[in-house]
């Protein structure tokens, strides 16, 4: 960089600068995935309070509070459109038993930094085009861990699960923006996907599919599984308020 | 608290940026258009291959979200496309992959293919420090 500003931490990693964009805060809540049948989805849907005005989607974090059941899987569409993204809807696998899904859910959503300060002080950084990368009214989000690889297999001849091998803690949020209908793992070949945010009670991070078209292999010479990134953060109260 | 650098509090004197913060910054992203095509064979090449200036397979990752998503359920016979995935390729490049290779099964032998069918996503390299 030859202008701006950038401030390096001890071990010579840039914590924040003008050349970049930093992903912050937005704004957080609760909500419920219910269903209305055992045998069929749930739904849970939140409208944000204050829209966020980016071209990208926003990352919408969520953990679990209180699950109804040991497992919860789902899908995410995010509402509004791009410069103007109004809330989010989340879909959650059929459980089947007894009991109706009432998932108690914490959500967090958040953005890149896109807005002046709210304050009459503090520190706005500018980029090369006078585009706000950061103002002091931003919290910045603090990374904990990303999914990056993930380990094919085929329990049952209908379901092919991908498993990230991270299991969250009880305060990890997980990113859920990217799965709407998954990935390209499993093009032309799945009839349901889902990002599993829990599995008999353990909140290990995966994703399954219920197959179709059984016989084909899709996972040739085991060159099949690529990368994908899911971000799981933190995000305690005493910071990251409305 | 660290001695040196920048701290920012906000109006209740809650520390908002610190020198020991993990911050999550974006070092490029790039709009992928809706991709379907498909062909006989095993394919192997990349359909985008981004080079990043700083991108560090151990300090950075790739989010790759949807731009447009379906908004009604997911059916046996639904044919929203999916997202792309990606692969390191050395250096600072990152290879944007949309494509699947499947074997079909014709009773001796497996035939290849690949197909290819990915929604507007929008690609976003991300550093984590």
């Amino acid at each position: 960089m030859v202008y701006g500003l950038s401030a390096t931490n001890s071990v010579g990693d840039v914590v924040i600068s003008s050349d970049h964009k930093v992903l912050v805060f937005s704004e957080r809540g609760q909500f419920r995935i219910q269903s209305r049948y055992t045998d069929r989805p749930g739904y849970g849907a939140v409208n944000f309070a204050m829209p966020i005005l980016t071209q990208e989607p926003p990352q919408i974090f969520l953990r679990i509070i209180t699950p109804s059941h040991p497992s919860l899987s789902l899908y995410t569409t995010i509402l509004g459109v791009p410069g103007k993204w109004t809330g989010f809807k989340v879909t959650s696998g059929a459980m089947g038993g007894k009991y109706l899904q009432n998932h108690l859910m914490e959500y967090v959503s958040c953005k890149y930094a896109d807005q002046r300060s709210s304050s009459a002080y503090g520190m706005e950084i500018y980029d090369e085009n006078a585009n706000v990368d950061f103002s002091s009214s931003d919290r910045v989000v603090r990374y904990s861990r990303f999914t990056k690889s993930w380990s094919y297999s085929q329990s049952v001849n209908y379901f092919d699960s991908w498993d990230s091998g991270l299991i969250m803690d009880v305060d990890d949020y997980l990113s859920v923006s990217s799965m709407d209908r998954g990935m390209s793992w499993f093009v032309n070949h799945a009839q349901y996907a889902s990002l599993h945010m829990m599995t008999g009670n353990e909140r290990k991070v995966r994703v399954s599919v219920q197959r179709s078209t059984l016989g084909d292999s899709i996972n040739i010479d085991n060159l099949g599984v690529t990368y994908f990134s899911i971000p799981i953060c933190k995000f305690p109260i005493d910071r990251y308020y409305n | 608290m660290a001695e040196y650098g920048l701290n920012v509090f906000d109006s209740h004197g809650v520390k908002t940026l610190g020198m020991e913060d993990f911050t999550i910054q974006r070092l490029g992203w790039k709009i992928i258009p809706a991709i379907t095509t498909g062909g006989v064979g095993v394919r192997s090449n990349y359909d985008i291959v981004m080079d990043v200036p700083g991108y560090d397979p151990a300090k950075c990752f790739v989010l790759i979200t949807p731009r447009k998503y379906a908004g009604y359920d997911q059916s046996i016979s639904d044919s929203w496309p999916v997202l792309p995935t990606y692969k390191d390729l050395g250096g600072t490049q990152i290879g944007i992959r949309t494509w699947l290779n499947y074997g079909v099964y014709d009773g001796h032998r497996y035939k290849y293919y690949w197909s290819a069918k990915t929604v507007e996503c929008v690609v976003e390299v991300m550093r984590v420090t």
